[in-house]
């Protein structure tokens, strides 16, 4: 994997998102979701968008697709796909990329589908509206797309309404959607999340088969650390709408450097720890508005904060517009201070 | 599916006897007596009282007299006006085309209008536009019908004088009753200055009569919408790549239909009955005047009769719309 990383680091990137910022409006005031992230997708690489509920993480991917509607404002940002800045399109040209070229699937698949049309008229849908096909060939895409996501009896599938399907199988049928134009970049905004655990396991092994299958570029939004370790090359740590620490998914795991991320991977529940010690988590909660904040935004949940992160703001040290570490802190970690609860 | 029709039908026929029941009895409980208001000023003789009773059968005990008019009603016979001596049935089937063509139009007119503007309403929400329509709305359905009309009236009648007081048609045109129907028939006739002219008598009644439903329906696909567009299904149709037409007409109003039909529904019940004051100030020649005078007469018949078939018209409006909710939800079809 670190082979095929570093060999990543010269290549163009898929995908190329800099300085992208999201606020939402709320009450007249301004109140930022995303600030100024950096963030560069290969061909068959996963990265994966970590961090608590509120840190962006939705918002970041919610508006590299050119989604973000009201109250949400997109401030700033580039997302450069192959090239092409999608968010210098105009809406009716970003469309002829959207579904195409760049897809996403979301948290709650069943209420992701719409529930007055039938699976097949929704997979038909995305297929007529980016190429020139018949019904009768529509129909056998869709078939194709349902029996590759995994699904048995594919007939009966393609003639139900979501309402009809469980939640796995709507997930399935989300990602048939998705891919039904082979896009080279897929965005998975928690897709496991609403699921149960078997079938969160079989949805992450077919997004792998689909990815490897396909080369296609992946961002995979999740707060859950078991999933980023079996599914990212990549991993981007958001805190309070900024990115605090970027790197390979094994630097992530092994030594973290930014104490958010330490502090994440301590609250994980390892396989093999010891039984009567208490979980620990993350005194407080992520601030609510970051707008007056000075200094750190982790500052006040920090353990190694020193008054000097009260007063300035780290910034992103590391080189911005590549996947290569960086870290957003005064006083970055040298290594996992305890390594025994280290997850598998 | 058919099953579900045959319950719908099964559970029509207690609240028909229901219906039978109540205007039979409030009909009687209201003071006043079909005979002597016949009869006016002069009065009328002892014997021939008694005589006129045993001839409308009054003279017999309440529940035997609404036994009588049970199986009466059940063999599809409604029985005579007392006032007029004609089949209730007949007079309904002559006056029903009327209020059903003001009706219909006047829906049509409310749903053409209504639905585009609630769905513009929620798509530029908070902006002038909503808020015009929604004012608009709002003034509409706070509206006395009756002031309404009157202000219409003085606007294009008598100001303008662009358009008629009252009635279905002008004096001077003769177009034979075929359907009943004065836009159909003046066609029929082929007679275009005919068809012009009715057309300009129902303008008014029609814009009045819309005027509720208008507000109502488009308050609630306005609201119907507005929620809609929260729902996650629609991001997805966006992330597709769908144009925002298809987006919004296709995804989000298919569903967001749902609530709106039923207010259709329950709008177009009340046209039917709610068209009598409308009627009444148009002088519209339809069931709503009808009715209204049958009751002023306490004739009985009439207003069982009356009351009954625009109950059966009710009856079958919620049918349709029940069956339409199921088609349009493929969530109910299943139960």
């Amino acid at each position: 994997m670190s082979v095929q990383l570093s060999a990543n680091n010269y290549r163009t990137p898929l995908l190329n998102v800099e300085n992208l910022s999201v606020d939402f409006e709320q009450n007249g005031r301004n109140n930022s979701a995303a600030e100024s992230v950096y963030l560069n997708v290969h061909a068959g690489e996963t990265v994966a968008i970590v961090g608590e509920s509120g840190s962006g993480k939705s918002a970041t991917s919610l508006a590299i697709m050119g989604l973000i509607r009201k109250p949400g404002v997109l401030r700033s940002g580039k997302v450069k796909l192959n090239g092409v800045d999608l968010l210098a399109l105009s809406s009716r040209q970003r469309r002829r990329y959207l579904g195409k070229d760049i897809s996403m699937i979301f948290q709650e698949p069943t209420v992701s589908l719409n529930p007055s049309f039938t699976i097949a008229q929704q997979i038909s849908e995305a297929l007529k509206c980016h190429g020139k096909m018949t019904r009768a060939q529509r129909y056998s895409r869709a078939l194709e797309l349902i029996r590759e996501v995994g699904i048995t009896d594919p007939e009966k599938c393609l003639q139900s309404w979501p309402h009809q399907l469980s939640g796995g199988m709507n997930q399935r049928v989300m990602i048939a959607m998705a891919i039904s134009c082979n896009p080279s970049l897929l965005i998975a905004d928690e897709p496991t999340t609403a699921l149960d655990v078997t079938v969160q396991a079989q949805i992450l092994n077919l997004l792998h088969r689909l990815q490897q299958k396909n080369n296609m570029g992946m961002i995979f939004v999740t707060h859950d650390l078991s999933v980023v370790s079996s599914i990212a090359h990549n991993v981007v740590v958001m805190y309070a709408g900024q990115v605090v620490e970027r790197c390979s998914v094994d630097d992530l795991f092994q030594c973290p450097r930014h104490p958010y991320t330490e502090a994440l991977l301590k609250s994980l529940p390892a396989y093999h720890s010891n039984t009567n010690k208490r979980l620990s988590s993350i005194k407080g909660s992520p601030p609510g508005t970051v707008e007056s904040m000075s200094g750190c935004r982790f500052y006040s949940r920090c353990n190694y904060a020193k008054n000097d992160c009260r007063q300035s703001t780290p910034d992103l040290l590391g080189e911005p517009d590549s996947n290569s570490r960086a870290v957003r802190c005064f006083r970055p970690l040298k290594a996992l201070s305890t390594s025994n609860d280290r997850p598998v | 599916m058919p099953q579900l029709l045959l319950r719908r039908i099964l559970l029509v026929i207690p609240t028909f006897i229901g219906i039978v029941a109540l205007t039979f009895f409030l009909i009687r409980l209201a003071p006043g007596d079909p005979i002597l208001l016949i009869a006016g000023e002069h009065g009328v003789s002892a014997e021939r009282y008694a005589e006129l009773q045993k001839q409308f059968g009054f003279d017999q005990p309440l529940f035997i007299q609404f036994a009588d008019y049970l199986s009466q009603v059940l063999n599809g016979d409604l029985g005579l006006s007392v006032v007029t001596q004609t089949p209730v049935l007949d007079e309904f089937g002559k006056l029903f085309p009327a209020t059903l063509e003001l009706a219909l139009i006047a829906m049509i007119v409310a749903i053409a209008i209504a639905i585009p503007a609630g769905v513009l309403a929620a798509v530029k929400r908070n902006t002038l536009i909503d808020h015009s329509i929604t004012a608009i709305s709002l003034v509409g359905y706070s509206m006395p019908i009756f002031w309404w009309a009157l202000l219409l009236i003085l606007l294009f009648s008598v100001n303008l004088g662009i358009l008629p007081v009252a009635g279905r048609l002008s004096f001077i045109y003769d177009i034979e009753s075929v359907t009943g129907f004065m836009l159909i028939d003046t066609l029929l006739a082929n007679d275009k200055e005919a068809f012009i002219d009715a057309l300009h008598h129902l303008t008014l009644p029609a814009i009045v009569l819309a005027t509720i439903p208008l507000a109502v329906i488009m308050r609630m696909t306005r609201s119907s919408m507005l929620e809609v567009l929260k729902q996650d299904y629609i991001r997805t149709a966006r992330a597709k790549g769908l144009s925002e037409f298809s987006v919004i007409f296709k995804h989000a109003l298919r569903n967001a239909l749902i609530p709106v039909i039923t207010v259709i529904g329950l709008q177009t019940s009340i046209l039917m009955t709610g068209a009598i004051l409308t009627e009444t100030i148009f002088s519209w020649p339809g069931i709503g005047k009808w009715l209204l005078e049958a009751v002023y007469r306490r004739d009985y018949p009439v207003v069982q009769g009356g009351v009954l078939l625009i109950a059966s018209l009710v009856i079958l409006v919620n049918m349709v719309v029940d069956l339409l909710y199921v088609l349009i939800n493929p969530a109910l079809r299943q139960k």
